[in-house]
Formats: structure tokens, C-alpha cells, sequence
């Protein structure tokens, strides 16, 4: 085992501490003549002439822009190989100012860069003489020595300079990048928290350094974050761990126990924001509806209602944007509640509810809303199977998706086949429909079609009882049709009838797409009965009798653990 | 042994080959495939640089049965293509090495489980090569002469816990682990777990001076080196035995009794998570560590040394380097005799050493685990159905089939 590769280590600890230490400079350097002509111009020739740049930055060097190019000098130097000129320029800087701390970290950056080590040593020396008492000296060692992967080095500059400053509190979030770095799981976590306290701005450096830990890592991390007092920085920083760690229920949950106030509920903002964009509608759901709860803002449920769609809650995503809809001013709402509304009906297979929606509102849209939310209806009315209600709608709207799903539940197959054509390919209600289609040359079949509307209308036993019936009429479709029927068996629950048609899928179709599925299938069967050994035999007939299956690897990993059931090897 | 091994003997019947090369859909279960022949008396052959070490077998029911199960590649020659066959391996680097009987295996292994993956039990596991678990009480009791081939993975025979207890002293599977084997060394007599390790390990030593075969991953390498070389020293620190290290345990190591290393130095800090400086990359050890980078194996002569040849069939020649708590060995440590299987790339670091000892032989092979280059304590295991061909794994199973090419048991 090991502790973590230095190099993401210190990528993590170079970008956080440097997240600490950047805006001081930034400030310094705005207040120390950036208006100067000198350095404007050699800004400007920094990327196209650095050489030019540099000679611009020597003469600004000797007036009131000091600072500034000595920090132009660092990055042309650096980009032209000549790092050592910056030396000279550097004692002088400091003869001048010596407690200038942009003029000290220069100076420890270049003798790192020139890897000389006892000057290095000696500088820092003479910087935290020159400022008793003060952090900085020790933050920025301390940092570059974390950049070179030294943390042991700068842990121990660090306990130093806890005894040495004013307030050890300064440096907490330095020692939680050491603790970070050495893989100190727990102690990291915990300095982090203790940082926060502090300067809870700090909490992405805080998710970028503990994102590494993996395993029993993680639980030291949600030991400490979850631990009394609660704490809104430290479940902040957690929640964000657990989408990073691909977690979005542990995620929302790392909020439990924070009293909703005007801070908790900024900070579930930032966090369903974070959650969408990582596309984790789960977290996103919970969040967008806990801010609903506390502000009824129609905005947050309706954001709710999407992310709850997405991630397949459609009666939840009903639930909010109807309660959006209470609080939006009537146009808003048509505009913006009622059409998440409507694709939850459809998704619900709740036809005559959107219906009665698009009806109420009929009056108060303009053509173009109204055939949006006709779709929705009549999409609503295809997933429930009801083709009487769909028609009208697909004779209207004339898409190839819905005329090839009409024509199915009507039994006309020779339509449907024309409509699939052009048919959006991605459609996962025509998948189906589309595999049966290209195995048989049937023009018509009111079997299938009854079957595709039981089927929808979720009426197993209907659908069972139509798909047998129709199994001698469809040619070779007929093992597909079978499958059907034993997929639906077997989901629910049903193995004594679901078996018998797999095995004669297997038997007696024994060339066709469906006999490897039958074969895995009626061993899954087997597993769930404890019968490992016909197991063993089914999935050993699928291996020696289809080896280039598709389903071939995971009927080896069933194999295993098959043999392992029945004791085997 | 070179003389048996050069003197390959023709088999007499139809035969199926199993290519080694990017042919082969499941290298790994190729080796459980003439495992399994072996273990039907049936006779196989190695040939060594032939499509990347490919396997003889011969063609019967059974073996088409497994290797169809399997998802093996299997391709049938009849006497033509055999004879073409071994007139291109007489003309190159190659050699048939004859496999003569299906090595009994023992895996030295915790009673519970640990958090953390153990590669050669995960590879046997998916090859389907049987085994048995051995632990100390096993080992006192001399069952190690039951077996021809004997694996160890992480432990630390030193006796220190890998060191452990600096990042993991208050986690409960630690704890279990240290309260286990004070329990364990106290059934078995001894005082403290270090001299409970070190004894050990002094069987594994006769073991291996008997004849036995030894293959060792990740921590076991360095600490059996280490409790082997320091027998009449105390190399532990005071937190394992109560304590501290003797000062001057560098100059008082005796290198004789270790397999494959001389002249280490001992780590004597107790709160750094290192043992010695055999271990090149220092994983644990932010301000040493190194980065991964490659490891090459080195090609042998088939004809003259088929004992590294046969160690190193591969169909890659380069790896991707992998972290363990010990990853590779200083080639300065090293004793002259030792033969390096593979280097780090650009380090002056050997990744997989070999050597004879007594009447046996020992394998060292740095690292955790080759398809995780860096396993944490707590990782899921890797799932090998997902790495059907990694050339990692391959190489721990190059060593269990090469005690089936001995002519004779060597163990006494």
C-alpha cells in the first residue's frame, strides 16, 4: 500500500496554497505604480518579445514600479532560461525593503529554481529575522517545500513556526496540506475543519486537497466533517467530497442536522449548481426542493422538478412544478410549469390528467405553445396504449416516431416499417418494435399490436397471452416474440413459467439471437432456486455452444459464481 | 536441470497449441488451462519465446472443454504444423521446456481478511489454479514441506505491521490485525510478534534451503530479507516489541542467511513508514518517494537459461510500473548472485530478481498489485475478469507453473 503519488499531491498543494497567497501579491502589485508607462508596455511584449520586455522591466526596476517588474523580470527570465540574472536585482530589492514579503518570495522562488539549497535555507532565515513574528516567511517555505514534494521539510518548518508567531491559528490550512500530502487522512480533515472556522472561503482548497483520499480515507474525512458541532463550512466541504467521490444521496445527506438559514440555504445553492453541473440530478433534486421548502421560490421547484424528471422521479417532478405553478403569476406559469408538468403526466402514463391540463389551457396559448403541448399529449396518450385518443394527434402532428407507434397498436406492421424509415433511431419506445420488425415479413398482425397495447398499458397478463398466441404467426420472429414473453416472466418474479419458454428457446431455436439469453437466463433461474448444478450445466452450454456471444463474459463471471455455490472449482 | 529442460520430448499425439501472443483472448486462464492438464497427467510443454511463451497441450476433450469455458484461444496442429513449428523454434531464441506435473501451492495468508487485495490469491482465483492458505501455525508445524511452491504477499516479518500503526493505529482492522497476531505468537510460544515473524521466516529460509519454491510480492520481499538477515537482532522498534531497535542492528545483520540481498540499511525511525533502503521508490515516504514510471524484463536464452526465460514469458516487454509498500529493490543492495528479471526504467531500481538458495529458489517481484498501480489500504480487489490479458498478472503466474518444470521434486 501507499500513501499517494507525489506528483497529485503536490499538484493539489501547490494550487491551494497558492489560492492563499495570490491575492496579497495581486494587491501589492496593483498598489506600486502599475500605471507606469514602462511596465504597461512591457506587459503588453511579454508573450510576443520577451527580451524587449525584460530590457522595459530593467529601466522601470529603478523607479516607484520596483515591485512590478521585479515580478515581470521573474516571469520573463523564467520563460527565456535566465533566472540566475534575477539574483543581483534580487539582493538589491531586499537591501531596499527588506521585510517586503513580494520581494522575499521571489527570492525563495528563484533558489528553489536554481535548486540552491543553503542559500535557500539562508534566505528564509533572514526573512523571518527581518519580520519577527510575522507568517509569511514560514507560508511560503513551507509551501515551496511542499511543491518539491518535501513534506516532511515543511511540516517541521511549520511546527517551528507555530511557536514563533503571533497566532499558530495562521497556519492551519498549511499543516492541513502537509497532513493532505503525507496522506494523514483524519489529521487532514480534522486541520481542515479547523481552517474553516476561520476562513471558510477556503473550502475549495479544502475539497481539492482531500478529494485524494480513497477508501478508509474517505471515512476518517466524513468522520471529522460529520462530527459535533455541526458545522455549515465542514458539511459544505463534505458534500462536495461525496460528488467528486460519485455519491450524490451521501452528498445531500452530508447537510443533515444544519438549521436551514440565510447562509444554509446560499450554501444549497452552490451545491445543487455544483450537483447539475456535474449532472448528478439525485443531489440536484434534493437540494433545489429543500430551497424550495424554505423560500417557495417557483424558480428552485421548477429546477427541482427538472432535475427530478432526469433522474426518472416523475410523480415527484408533478409535485413541484404544480406547486410552482401556485406561485407563479399565471403567464410564468404556463410558460414554465405547465409543460414540466405535462412530461411528468406523459412519463406517469397520466393521459386524462394531461388532457384536462391541455384543455384548461387551451384558450390562453398561442398556436405554437398549444402544439408543444399537444406533443406532450399525445405522447401521453402512446405510453398508456390508448391509440383511439393518440390518433387525432399523430394525424396532426405527422411525426414518423408516433405514426410507426400508432401503427404498431394497430397491427398494421407494413405502415409501421415505412414510418421507422425516417423514425428518430434514439427513440427507446420503438426499440422493440423495430428489432421485431426487421425479423419478420408479416404485413399485418392484430396479435402484436393487442400485445404492444397490453404492454403499455402494463397488462402482463394480457400481453403474455397475446404474444403466445402470435408466436406461430411471426416466422422467424417467433424466439424474439417468446423472449418477450419470458422477460416479462421472469421480471416478475415468475420463474416456473418463465423457464419452460427459455429452455425452448434454447431447444428449439437453438441458432437464434434470443437461445445465448435463454441459456443465461434459465441459469439465473437455477441460482435463485439453489440449484447450482443446472446452473453450472446451462451457462457451461452457453460458453461451448455461443463462445462469441455478447453475453459470454458475464456468463463466465456467473459461471464462477455458480461453481462457487455448488462448491465446485 | 538444463540438460532435462533442453531435452524436450516430442509428444505422440494430436496437439493444441495456446498462443501467448496478442492472439490469445484470456492469458491468465491459459495458465489455469495447463494447470488443469497438468493436473490430469497429462503432459504439456512450455514453449519459451514461442508467441510469447506459448503452451503445448494435448488435444483431448477435456482440455477443448475448458479452454471453450474459459474463452481461451486454442489452435489445433496436426504433425505438420508441429514439425514447422519446431523447426522455427530450433532456428531462434526459443525452447520447449516439458511440463511434468501440476505443483502443489501454498498461499501464506492471514486467517481474515485484511483491507487490501492480495495479487497472486486474486490471480490463482480467476485462473482457476487451486491452492491452500498456510499461516504461522501451519508454518511452525513443518506443512511446508507439503508443498512445492509457497506465496507470500504483504506481510511484514519484522513484525512491525508495515508500519501501519504511524497512519492507521486507531482503525479497527489494524487493531484486530496487531491483537490477532499477539494472539497467534502467544498460542505458538513466543513473547512478541517480532520473534514470533522472525521464527517464521526461518522456516520459509529451510524451505527454501530444502528445495522448496518461493515467490514473494510487495512488503514480504524486503521484511523476509530483513528477519532472515537480523535472526539474532532486534530490528523491531519499541511500539511491536516493547522495545527500541538495537543501535548498532546495521553492523550486526548478518547478509548469509538472507536469499537476495546484502548490506541494506535498516530504517531506524520509528515514525517513518519504511523499512530499509532496499526498497527503491519509498512509497510511503513523501520526501523519497518516487514517481511510477516503467519496468523492462530482460530477454534470456531460451537454450542456456531457461530458468529466467520461463520467469519472464511475456507478450510485453515494457510494464507500467505498480506501487507496493516495497516496489523494487537498489541494485547496490543487491548480493552478485541474484538474477534481475526486470529493471525500472531510468532508475538504478531491479523490479523482479531471482536466485537459487540451498537446494530451492526464490522470486522476488516488487509492487501490489499490476493493474492498480496505486492501491490504497481499503481499495476494491481488482476484478481480473476486466484484465484478461494483463501482462502484470502473467508474470505471477509464470512462477507458478515453473516448479512444473523441474524434473524431480526438489524439496526434501
Amino acid at each position: 500500500m501507499r500513501a499517494e503519488t507525489a506528483v497529485r499531491v503536490l499538484s493539489a498543494s501547490m494550487l491551494t496554497l497558492c489560492l492563499v497567497t495570490a491575492p496579497a501579491r495581486a494587491q501589492e502589485s496593483t498598489g506600486t505604480g502599475i500605471t507606469d508607462s514602462l511596465v504597461l508596455r512591457a506587459l503588453d511584449l511579454e508573450e510576443s518579445k520577451p527580451r524587449d520586455a525584460a530590457a522595459l522591466y530593467r529601466r522601470a526596476f529603478t523607479g516607484e514600479a520596483m515591485m512590478p517588474a521585479l515580478l515581470g523580470l521573474e516571469r520573463v527570465y523564467t520563460s527565456l532560461g535566465l533566472v540566475d540574472s534575477l539574483l543581483p536585482l534580487i539582493r538589491s530589492a531586499v537591501r531596499l525593503d527588506p521585510r517586503s514579503g513580494v520581494v522575499r518570495s521571489v527570492q525563495l522562488r528563484t533558489l528553489t529554481a536554481l535548486q540552491r539549497d543553503e542559500e535557500l535555507g539562508a534566505a528564509f532565515r533572514d526573512w523571518v529575522r527581518a519580520t519577527p513574528g510575522e507568517a509569511a516567511p514560514f507560508k511560503e517555505y513551507a509551501r515551496l517545500l511542499l511543491e518539491n514534494g518535501r513534506s516532511s521539510a515543511a511540516d517541521s518548518v511549520l511546527a517551528v513556526a507555530t511557536r514563533m508567531v503571533r497566532d499558530p491559528r495562521d497556519f492551519s490550512a498549511e499543516l492541513a496540506q502537509v497532513a493532505s500530502a503525507q496522506r494523514m487522512w483524519h489529521e487532514a480533515a480534522r486541520r481542515w475543519r479547523e481552517t474553516l472556522t476561520q476562513t471558510p472561503q477556503l473550502y475549495q482548497a479544502a475539497v481539492f486537497s482531500l478529494t485524494l483520499a480513497s477508501g478508509l480515507g474517505r471515512d476518517s474525512v466524513r468522520a471529522v466533517m460529520l462530527s459535533e458541532p455541526v458545522w455549515l463550512p465542514a458539511r459544505r466541504a463534505l458534500a462536495s467530497l461525496e460528488l467528486a467521490w460519485s455519491r450524490p444521496r451521501e452528498a445531500w445527506l452530508a447537510f443533515n442536522g444544519v438549521r436551514a438559514e440565510a447562509d444554509v440555504i446560499a450554501a444549497w445553492r452552490e451545491f445543487a449548481d455544483e450537483a447539475d453541473a456535474r449532472s448528478m440530478p439525485v443531489a440536484s433534486r434534493e437540494a433545489w426542493a429543500a430551497i424550495y421548502r424554505q423560500t417557495r421560490d417557483p424558480a428552485s421547484a421548477l429546477r427541482a422538478a427538472d432535475a427530478a424528471l432526469i433522474s426518472g422521479e416523475a410523480a415527484s417532478a408533478l409535485q413541484l412544478a404544480s406547486s410552482a405553478q401556485a406561485s407563479l403569476t399565471p403567464q410564468l406559469g404556463l410558460r414554465d410549469a405547465v409543460p414540466v408538468r405535462l412530461r411528468a403526466m406523459a412519463a406517469l402514463g397520466k393521459a386524462a390528467e394531461a388532457l384536462a391540463l391541455v384543455d384548461s389551457v387551451r384558450l390562453k396559448v398561442v398556436p405554437i405553445q398549444l402544439q408543444m403541448l399537444e406533443r406532450e399529449l399525445m405522447w401521453a396518450w402512446l405510453r398508456v396504449g390508448d391509440a383511439a385518443r393518440a390518433r387525432p394527434f399523430v394525424a396532426r402532428l405527422d411525426e414518423d416516431e408516433a405514426t410507426a407507434l400508432l401503427a404498431i397498436y394497430d397491427g398494421d406492421l407494413e405502415k409501421a416499417r415505412t414510418a421507422l424509415r425516417n423514425a428518430d433511431a434514439s427513440n427507446t419506445l420503438l426499440l422493440l418494435p423495430r428489432a421485431l420488425l426487421s425479423r419478420t415479413t408479416l404485413p399485418t398482425s392484430s396479435g402484436l399490436g393487442a400485445a404492444f397495447i397490453a404492454l403499455a398499458r402494463r397488462d402482463t397478463a394480457a400481453a403474455l397471452t397475446q404474444l403466445q398466441s402470435a408466436v406461430n404467426d411471426v416466422g422467424d420472429a417467433a424466439p424474439l416474440v417468446l423472449a418477450m414473453s419470458a422477460r416479462l416472466l421472469t421480471a416478475s418474479a415468475n420463474d416456473a413459467r418463465a423457464v419452460p419458454i427459455w429452455s425452448r428457446i434454447v431447444t428449439e431455436f437453438s441458432t437464434s439471437p434470443e437461445a445465448p439469453e435463454g441459456d443465461l437466463e434459465w441459469a439465473r433461474a437455477a441460482l435463485r432456486a439453489r440449484d447450482g448444478s443446472t446452473a453450472i450445466a446451462r451457462l457451461e452450454h452457453l460458453l461451448l455452444t455461443y463462445p462469441t456471444s455478447a453475453l459470454a463474459p458475464q456468463a463466465r463471471r456467473e459461471l464462477d459464481a455458480a461453481r462457487r455455490m455448488a462448491g465446485t472449482s | 536441470m538444463l540438460t532435462a529442460l533442453a531435452a524436450a520430448p516430442t509428444l505422440g499425439a494430436q496437439h493444441l497449441l495456446v498462443p501467448m501472443d496478442d492472439a490469445q483472448r484470456n492469458h491468465l486462464k491459459a495458465y489455469g488451462l495447463t494447470y488443469s492438464a497438468l493436473q490430469r497427467t497429462e503432459k504439456a510443454e512450455w514453449l519459451l519465446n514461442y508467441r510469447g511463451g506459448a503452451f503445448l497441450l494435448l488435444d483431448t476433450p477435456a482440455t477443448r472443454r475448458r479452454a471453450g469455458l474459459d474463452g481461451v484461444s486454442v489452435t489445433s496442429l496436426d504433425d505438420a504444423a508441429m514439425a514447422a513449428v519446431r523447426t522455427e523454434m530450433a532456428g531462434g531464441n526459443m525452447d520447449a521446456v516439458p511440463l511434468e506435473r501440476a505443483p502443489k501451492v501454498a498461499i501464506y495468508s492471514p486467517p481474515s481478511a485484511n483491507p487490501w487485495d492480495d495479487a497472486v490469491t486474486i490471480a490463482l482465483d480467476y485462473a482457476g489454479i487451486p491452492y491452500t492458505k498456510v499461516w504461522d501455525p501451519e508454518v511452525m508445524a513443518g506443512d511446508l514441506s507439503k508443498y512445492e511452491w509457497l506465496h507470500l504477499h504483504h506481510e511484514d516479518f519484522t513484525g512491525q505491521y508495515n508500519k501501519f500503526y504511524i497512519s492507521y493505529r486507531g482503525s479497527p482492522w489494524f487493531i484486530n490485525q496487531v491483537n490477532r497476531t499477539i494472539a497467534t505468537g502467544k498460542q505458538l510460544g513466543f513473547n512478541t510478534v517480532p520473534a514470533l515473524k522472525k521464527a517464521v521466516a526461518g522456516k520459509m529460509h529451510t524451505y527454501v534451503e530444502n528445495g522448496g519454491f518461493l515467490f514473494a510480492m510487495c512488503g514480504a520481499t524486503e521484511t523476509l530479507e530483513l528477519a532472515m538477515a537480523g535472526l539474532n537482532v532486534d530490528i523491531a522498534n519499541s511500539f511491536a516489541d516493547g522495545t527500541p531497535m538495537d543501535p548498532d542492528a546495521d553492523q550486526k545483520m548478518d547478509w548469509t542467511r538472507a536469499f537476495g540481498v546484502q548490506n541494506a540499511h535498516l530504517e531506524p525511525s520509528p515514525l517513518i513508514n519504511s523499512m530499509s533502503d532496499i526498497d527503491g521508490h519509498q512509497v510511503n515516504v513523501p520526501g523519497r518517494r518516487r514517481a511510477l514510471g516503467t519496468f523492462s524484463l530482460f530477454a534470456f536464452s531460451a537454450k542456456l537459461d531457461p530458468v529466467p526465460t520461463m520467469l519472464t514469458q511475456d507478450h510485453r516487454s515494457v510494464l507500467q510500473d505498480y506501487y507496493g509498500v516495497t516496489t523494487s529493490f537498489t541494485k547496490a543492495t543487491l548480493k552478485p548472485g541474484t538474477r534481475v528479471l526486470a529493471y525500472s526504467d531510468g532508475m538504478p531500481f531491479a523490479k523482479y530478481i531471482h536466485g537459487s538458495f540451498g537446494k530451492g529458489a526464490w522470486t522476488y517481484l516488487g509492487g501490489h498489485d499490476p493493474e492498480d498501480p496505486q492501491h490504497e489500504v481499503g481499495a476494491a480487489p481488482t476484478d481480473l475478469s476486466l484484465h484478461p490479458s494483463s501482462p502484470g498478472y502473467r508474470l505471477i503466474l509464470n512462477n507458478v507453473l515453473f516448479p512444473a518444470a523441474q524434473k524431480k521434486p526438489r524439496k526434501t
